[in-house]
């Protein structure tokens, strides 16, 4: 994730858009953008990719031909999936959260009075979530840097075996 | 409907914005401009029997009652999108139209005051 965190706010109720980004604003240092439609949106993402995408679920409620939230989601996707986008929504049904989890979100909050505290827990979330995915994956290159030093000792005995410049046998080969 | 006491309760909205009328009054002038579209847009959907555009118009006007902490119109609000959404008592639908935009008369009313009192 990029150090100067760039976050993205799209919602098509003007609102919503401005309490969520006002919020947000003054919840961190991150640098907001708000968007009212998705077509915005990922016109702005192919520009400059933002870290995280509070993407509203109906972004078609105003306007009947305008992208909806999973679209946009699957769309942002395609252009990066390091991306991270939080779907939500005025409903608490199931199946919107399970589409949501389908094409990739993170995460998924039900718009109410929670919603903004939510949005800050998210975004913890997601960087918890990379700072593990980064412990993870030094990890595992430490471990292959490991396993290749010790095959390298192991091939070193043999042909110093073979040389005849060690006499005797480790015990372990 | 009941007109005991005031409609609207601004604490929720004080208490995420930490006071700052001018951010308070910002979102008042935004929901007083939003709201009656909505409601005109509700009505339309209604007599034009397109329930699909009725519950989306609903679905999206009900969180910013709670913001204003207008429990029982985002209540009616959930009540016309299911009505909408299951296709069910639409009979009632017309009436719960007209309740919805007389609460909204109140709360207008109220907001107005409210926002007098920013400053802003």
């Amino acid at each position: 994730m990029a150090d100067k965190t760039l976050v993205y706010v799209v919602d098509d109720e003007p609102l919503q858009l401005e309490l969520l980004k006002d919020h947000l604003q003054k919840a961190s240092t991150y640098e907001i953008h708000a968007f009212g439609t998705g077509e915005e949106c990922l016109s702005a993402a192919k520009v400059r990719k933002p870290s995280i995408v509070f993407l509203d679920y109906n972004l078609d409620s105003k306007v009947r031909q305008a992208m909806d939230g999973i679209d946009v989601l699957k769309e942002i996707k395609e252009l990066d999936s390091e991306i991270e986008v939080v779907m939500i929504s005025g409903q608490d049904k199931i199946d919107v959260a399970v589409n949501s989890m389908k094409y990739g979100a993170f995460d998924y909050i039900v718009k109410g009075e929670g919603a903004f505290l939510r949005a800050e827990k998210a975004i913890y979330n997601i960087y918890r979530f990379h700072r593990l995915q980064g412990s993870a994956n030094a990890y595992k290159k430490l471990m292959i840097f490991f396993g290749l030093g010790m095959l390298l000792m192991i091939v070193l005995v043999i042909i110093l075996q073979m040389k005849g410049l060690i006499r005797s046998s480790p015990g372990w080969l | 409907m009941e007109s005991n006491g005031p409609l609207t309760d601004l604490n929720y909205l004080k208490s995420l914005t930490g006071g700052a009328n001018d951010k308070i009054a910002k979102y008042i002038r935004m929901f007083l401009t939003g709201t009656p579209i909505s409601i005109q847009q509700m009505e339309l959907h209604a007599l034009s029997k397109d329930w699909n555009g009725l519950r989306q118009t609903a679905h999206a006007l009900k969180p910013q009652l709670g913001f204003f902490g207008a429990k029982g119109s985002e209540e009616l609000l959930r009540e016309i999108e299911r009505s909408a959404d299951e296709q069910s008592e639409l009979e009632l639908i017309p009436a719960k139209i007209e309740n919805f935009r007389k609460q909204y008369d109140i709360i207008s009313v109220e907001l107005e005051t409210a926002l007098r009192e920013t400053g802003v």
